[in-house]
This record gives C-alpha cells, sequence and structure tokens, in this order.
C-alpha cells in the first residue's frame, strides 16, 4: 500500500470512529447499518466490479449466514464468536453451492441463475418453520453483553469493517484478482492462454460469498432477528444498487452507495410514505448523469482536472 | 519435446487440418508456414486444446504424454505457452498487470517482470499504460512477455509479426532468437515468409490441411522456385 492510500484510510477510519461523538443514538445505528451493507455491496462488488457479474443471489448469501447466527444463538444457545464462525461458514458453503452452478454462465443468464438460487433459499427460510420459525422469522440476543451499547457495536462493526475493506482490497489487487479482471475482459482471452476460467470464477464467487457471510452475522448481531425478507430478493436488488450508485468496481464506493441509500430511505421516510419512489427517482438520476455512480464519478472529475 | 503425428482436425463437419505430423526438438524453432485459411491457426489451437476446432484423430505427444483432451489450461500447466494471432491483451489491465497475473511481481525464479522489462524495455516505459492504449508493436512485445511468465519449455506463436512495421518485426525476430538461445521451442505460425526464414531451424508448409513441404530453412530460403511454388512469392 502506497504511503499516500494509507493515509487516507487512516483518516477516513478515524473520521468514521469519531461519528459516535457527534450523531445522537439512533444515527449511531444508521452508520452501522450502513457498514454492514456496505460490506454486502463490496462482496457483490468482487464478483460485478471485476469479474463482470453481478450476482442477484447475494442477499440469500447474506441472510443465510444472519439465520445460522440468530439460531445458533437463540436456540443452539453457542456462545456469540462460535455463532459467528458457523454463520460465515454456513455462508461460505451456500456460496459454493451457488458458485458451482453459475460460473459456467455469464450476463442475464448468472443474473437469472443466483436470482432463482436465492428465491430457492428464500422458500426453504419461509417453509421450513421447524427451524426458521417461517414468516415470524426468530428473534434471540445474538449481541455479547460488552456490545449491548449502540457506541462500542459501532466500533466493533467499524474495525471489522476496516479489516474486511483492507482484505478484499487485498483479494482484488492479488494476482488472483487479475485473473478474475482479465475474465471480465475477456473469457475466452483467458481460456485461450490457459487459465481455468469456471475455477476461478469459481473460487471468487466463495470469496465474495464468505465475505457476503461477514456482514450477514454483523447484520445478526445488529438485528437480534431474522425473517424471510432478510433473505428476499429485495435484500440482493438493494445490495447491488448500493453497489452501483457508489460505483461498479470501486469497492470503497459500496459503502458511499450503502450511506446513501440508507441516508435516503431514513431521511425521505419522515416526509412522506412514498419514500421509495423518491428513491426510484434517484436512481434513474444516478445512472443517467452519473452511470459510473458516485465514486466513479468523481474519480472522473480528478482525473480531469489533474490533467 | 513435441511430436505430432497425423492430426486431423476441424469445425464441424469440415475438417480443415488434414493428416499433419510435425516436430519440434528442443531448443529448436521450427516455422509452421502457408497462406491464409490453410488450417495453421487451427493447427496451433488443437495443440493447445482450445475448442472449437475439434480434433477428429492423431496424436500429441509432449515430452511423451499425450496432450489430446487435455483442457488448455491443463496445457499450460506443462509449460506451453501461446502468444494468441491478434495479441488478444486485456484493455483494462495495465502492462504490468498483464504481467504478474498469477504470478506475484515479486517471484524470484524463472520469468519475472524485471527479466520481461529487461528484453522489452519499451514496455517498461509503458508499465502504468492499459492494454487498450498500447501501440501494435508493444502489444506484439507484451503478448510474448505475457507467454514466457509462465516458464514455458515450448511457445506456440500465431503470427507475431502480424501488422507490425518492419522495424519491430526485426526486433521481435532478435528476440525469438534469443529466446532458443535459452533453450526455449518455438513453434512460429507465419505469413510472413522472410521473417519466419530468418529466424527457424526448419520449416514446414501448410497447404489446404497437409504438409506440402518440410525442410532446412536455410535450403527452402535458397530454392526460389520452391517458395514460389509453394507459397506465391518470388
Amino acid at each position: 500500500m502506497t504511503g499516500r492510500a494509507a493515509l487516507i484510510a487512516i483518516i477516513v477510519v478515524a473520521a468514521a470512529a469519531s461519528l459516535p461523538l457527534v450523531l445522537s443514538s439512533y444515527q449511531v445505528g444508521l452508520a452501522t447499518e450502513v457498514l454492514i451493507f456496505g460490506i454486502l455491496a463490496m462482496s457483490i462488488d468482487i464478483l460485478a466490479g471485476f469479474a463482470g457479474r453481478t450476482s442477484l443471489g447475494h442477499g440469500a448469501i447474506f441472510g443465510v449466514s444472519t439465520y445460522v447466527v440468530v439460531y445458533a444463538t437463540a436456540q443452539a444457545g453457542l456462545p456469540p464468536a462460535a455463532a459467528f464462525a458457523a454463520g460465515v461458514l454456513a455462508a461460505t458453503l451456500v456460496a459454493m453451492i451457488f458458485g458451482l452452478l453459475a460460473v459456467r454462465t455469464s450476463g442475464s443468464y448468472f443474473l437469472l441463475l443466483t436470482l432463482a438460487l436465492g428465491m430457492i433459499v428464500w422458500g426453504i427460510c419461509l417453509r421450513w418453520t421447524q427451524i426458521t420459525g417461517g414468516e415470524n422469522g426468530i428473534r434471540g440476543d445474538v449481541r455479547p453483553a460488552a456490545l449491548l451499547n449502540n457506541n462500542s457495536f459501532y466500533w466493533t462493526v467499524l474495525a471489522g469493517t476496516a479489516i474486511v475493506t483492507f482484505a478484499v482490497w487485498r483479494f482484488v489487487r492479488s494476482p488472483f484478482g487479475l485473473t478474475l479482471r482479465g475474465i471480465r475482459d475477456s473469457e475466452s482471452r483467458m481460456r485461450s492462454l490457459g487459465y481455468n476460467v469456471p475455477l476461478h470464477l469459481f473460487i471468487g464467487f466463495t470469496a465474495s460469498g464468505f465475505f457476503a457471510g461477514i456482514a450477514g452475522a454483523l447484520y445478526a448481531m445488529f438485528n437480534n432477528f431474522v425473517s424471510p425478507s432478510t433473505v428476499a430478493l429485495a435484500q440482493s436488488v438493494e445490495g447491488v444498487l448500493m453497489m452501483v450508485a457508489g460505483g461498479v468496481g470501486t469497492l470503497f464506493g459500496a459503502f458511499v452507495g450503502a450511506a446513501a441509500i440508507i441516508a435516503l430511505e431514513n431521511v425521505v421516510s419522515t416526509y412522506t410514505e412514498r419514500w421509495q419512489m423518491v428513491l426510484g427517482v434517484t436512481f434513474i438520476v444516478i445512472m443517467i448523469f452519473a452511470p459510473e455512480g458516485i465514486i466513479g464519478k468523481l474519480n472522473a472529475i480528478l482525473m480531469r482536472k489533474t490533467r | 519435446m513435441l511430436e505430432v503425428r497425423n492430426l486431423h482436425s476441424g469445425y464441424g463437419e469440415a475438417v480443415v487440418v488434414r493428416g499433419v505430423s510435425l516436430d519440434v526438438g528442443a531448443g529448436e524453432i521450427v516455422a509452421l508456414l502457408g497462406r491464409n485459411g490453410m488450417g495453421k491457426t487451427t493447427f496451433i489451437r488443437s495443440i493447445m486444446g482450445l475448442t472449437p476446432p475439434t480434433i477428429r484423430s492423431g496424436t500429441i505427444l509432449w515430452r511423451g504424454e499425450s496432450l489430446v483432451g487435455l483442457r488448455p489450461h491443463d496445457i499450460a500447466g506443462r509449460r506451453i505457452a501461446i502468444v494468441p494471432q491478434g495479441r488478444r491483451l486485456f484493455p483494462s489491465l495495465t502492462v504490468t498487470e498483464h504481467l504478474t497475473m498469477l504470478k506475484s511481481a515479486r517471484a524470484k525464479d524463472g520469468w519475472t517482470v524485471d527479466r520481461v522489462f529487461g528484453i522489452f524495455p519499451r514496455l517498461a516505459d509503458r508499465r502504468h499504460h492499459r492494454g487498450g492504449q498500447l501501440s501494435g508493436g508493444e502489444r506484439g512485445m507484451l503478448a510474448v512477455g505475457r507467454a514466457l511468465m509462465i516458464d514455458p519449455e515450448l511457445i506456440l506463436m500465431d503470427e507475431p509479426s502480424e501488422g507490425l512495421a518492419p522495424v519491430t518485426v526485426q526486433h521481435l525476430e532478435q528476440i525469438i532468437v534469443d529466446l532458443k538461445r535459452e533453450g526455449l521451442s518455438i513453434l512460429l505460425v507465419e505469413q510472413n515468409l522472410y521473417s519466419a526464414l530468418a529466424v527457424a531451424d526448419r520449416v514446414y508448409v501448410l497447404e489446404t490441411g497437409q504438409v506440402v513441404h518440410q525442410g532446412d530453412a536455410r535450403e527452402l530460403s535458397q530454392q526460389p522456385d520452391l517458395l514460389f511454388q509453394r507459397l506465391g512469392v518470388q
């Protein structure tokens, strides 16, 4: 990491860490949510931005982790750390299954296949009532006692987010990450150079699912509750929208997109019940005037300035 | 090292390569010549396990082991690299990124980024440029450099001189000869006869999917009538 990038990262994390000093407890909760959904959006960006494959199944992978963590603490009585690990593991396994089925497809087929797989997970969560509680979901005191305070939980999530973001950043810049970008540029080229394209995509999908699982496990601790809406298509779509709003292929844009959407949802919904309409219009505006996303647009403006 | 025997390969109903036998020895440069549409690229793709085409019959032995039916990444794993026709770079990756895919920039063994930059200083100047921003000559160099990064023993080159300025072609010829000195085997597919004859040890001439001439490169270059007859050049 160059000195400048490290400096920027430290400043951003320090600024984020000082937020609880100025925000109300409710707003700290929203900031926590931004971080968690930012990780989800970033995990989708690994595939969409670097391998050129947009997944509509990541909400389900995320939600499986949430389900497992809530179930493991509330019903099975596992300690929080073990429940957390079980959730991430379950999400990674689900991602491996999704990956096995989806890596040979691309474009809209990939989109539809991941969507269908996500719907299956949603259907299972809805119908397998003995375990998942069906539509009622499961409630449990997932968050460990030390983190019950909103601020300390926020700081913990922030620390986790910083580590995960660094890991993802390293992952996409590694030689392996470069092969994903090669696949995005041209799958047939990669194949003709002797790369095992499906294997690389499978590993990429699994890694992406692992990170989505971390987000899901944090969400379990944040919400202390899980229901089928956590694994529903809307969750996947929201993750994709956050990533797109922030900027596909920018990684950090995921957090900007998550902040923009969560802020918009909460601010606008205090004024009108039709907040979803406002959200839709905002999206159309972003797509027309900044299809490269907020961070992408800022990058482009900065590049123009420096030239 | 590479022994191809009676290879038939083609697309669907059409058999394009019809019974080609060819050898490449250790540290040898073999040129496969022929006009457009004679089956040269089909032949090279068949060796690399790329589909299409599909291999109908015949054997491809690499160090005594059959390559038929193996997938391209298995073949690359046996240290056979390809410089595909048209270079086929990645438009959004930088020069350095092309080279560091799967082999860390810090790797010390075999071919390293610095070593590639050593033989292609021009690429070092352009290391932060993206594939889409390079000139034809630079693309050619990068395609060769990328192939070297898997530490190959055999490089299949599909018309590396295509569309390049004569001075760049000469540079590339020099590189090919230098690589041979390092002990690499090279199978060079060319339409550019003079470029191929300048570097090759042995030559095969392909016509409608069959070998119509094979022999020493020096001999062929001294037989103008044969050149005219086989390749239509004077």
